[in-house]
């Protein structure tokens, strides 16, 4: 009996307890509430989804690599001419005898050499040769023999 | 008798959710009627187990802004279970203030429960602050479902509701939460409290 008035008399300090933390905010505690509730950004409306911005740096960079590839890799496969080129027959047939180790080193052999300078010079007058052979009358198979 | 109440409650509009409806149609009148009825109880509640009014007032309008944009925005359907629902948020965030509150700092000792929970000198009196204290030595549980029962100000079957729990269990942890407050204010030397 006596555990039951005290379980009572307890249930009701509860209630006060609860009563004056209620009033424990002032006045305007209600008028702030219903601001923040009203600052806030305008609701999302059922069934209408917001715009997704999540393509932009995907297609931002593709972009950016499509233009690089039209600007910049053609670029990429010009071979620069440089005084350290080598050049050299793909296969090692015994068709070219000589390593052209630069373009350099390619004019270096041409002009010691004798064999090369007759060489050219027998072309050089074949050429001559056919200019003077060529008339309007000529075929292709005309200037082809005459070379 | 119980299914004739039942019928004769059916029938009788509830206000809270004419209220309701109206606020989801944008009735500012509705949403003050809304704030005025629940939000010091929420605040209430926060304050209970925040021990902090400040961090109360920003618990309590958390809630009211989350309410709104679930209302506004159609995401709330109305089935009559507005105020489960409404003190279900209300927890679930101050349930949250609690564990980052425990992150933060070392657990609540009883020298600094009573540091935090009591009013200052004349704002209350000295038997709210002494059951106050005693109600923060509690267990999380127990002090759950005196808040809800005592600041939140529900019934108990809107605890039951709320919790997930029959109501016979929710009465028998309230009586039990009360028994063990009885005890800590009747051990003044070692509580530190006395009983009124």
């Amino acid at each position: 009996m006596n555990d039951h008035t005290d379980e009572r008399s307890l249930d009701r300090a509860m209630d006060r307890l609860g009563e004056h933390d209620r009033q424990t905010p002032d006045a305007g505690f209600e008028a702030r509430v219903l601001d923040s509730m009203r600052s806030q950004s305008v609701p999302i409306m059922p069934g209408r989804r917001r715009k997704s911005t999540a393509w932009i740096p995907f297609v931002t960079a593709a972009c950016v690599a499509l233009t690089g590839y039209i600007v910049w890799l053609p670029s990429f496969n010009v071979k620069i001419p440089s005084k350290a080129v080598v050049a050299e027959a793909p296969v090692a047939d015994g068709s070219t005898d000589v390593l052209l180790a630069s373009f350099d080193a390619m004019d270096m052999l041409v002009a010691d050499s004798d064999e090369m300078d007759e060489h050219l010079d027998w072309i050089e007058l074949r050429i001559d040769t056919a200019k003077l052979d060529l008339s309007p009358d000529s075929t292709w198979q005309d200037i082809g023999g005459s070379l | 008798m119980s299914a004739l109440n039942d019928d004769i409650r059916e029938q009788i509009p509830d206000p809270v959710a004419a209220l309701v409806a109206r606020a989801a149609r944008g009735d500012d009148g509705a949403w003050s009627a809304l704030v005025d009825r629940y939000a010091r109880r929420i605040y209430a509640l926060a304050k209970s187990r925040l021990h902090d009014a400040d961090l109360a007032e920003e618990v309590s309008q958390a809630v009211f802004m989350s309410v709104f944009q679930h209302v506004s925005g159609g995401r709330y359907t109305e089935r009559g279970q507005f105020e489960p629902w409404l003190f279900r948020i209300a927890m679930n965030s101050v349930r949250d203030q609690v564990r980052r509150m425990a992150r933060r700092a070392s657990p609540l000792t009883h020298g600094d429960a009573a540091a935090v929970s009591m009013e200052p000198a004349g704002a209350s009196g000295d038997d709210i602050d002494r059951l106050r204290l005693a109600v923060s030595t509690l267990p999380d549980a127990d002090q759950e479902v005196l808040s809800l029962r005592h600041q939140a100000g529900l019934e108990f079957k809107a605890i039951a509701e709320l919790l997930g729990e029959p109501v016979g269990t929710l009465l028998a942890r309230h009586h039990r939460a009360l028994h063990k407050l009885r005890t800590l204010l009747a051990e003044p030397a070692q509580s530190g409290v006395s009983h009124e």
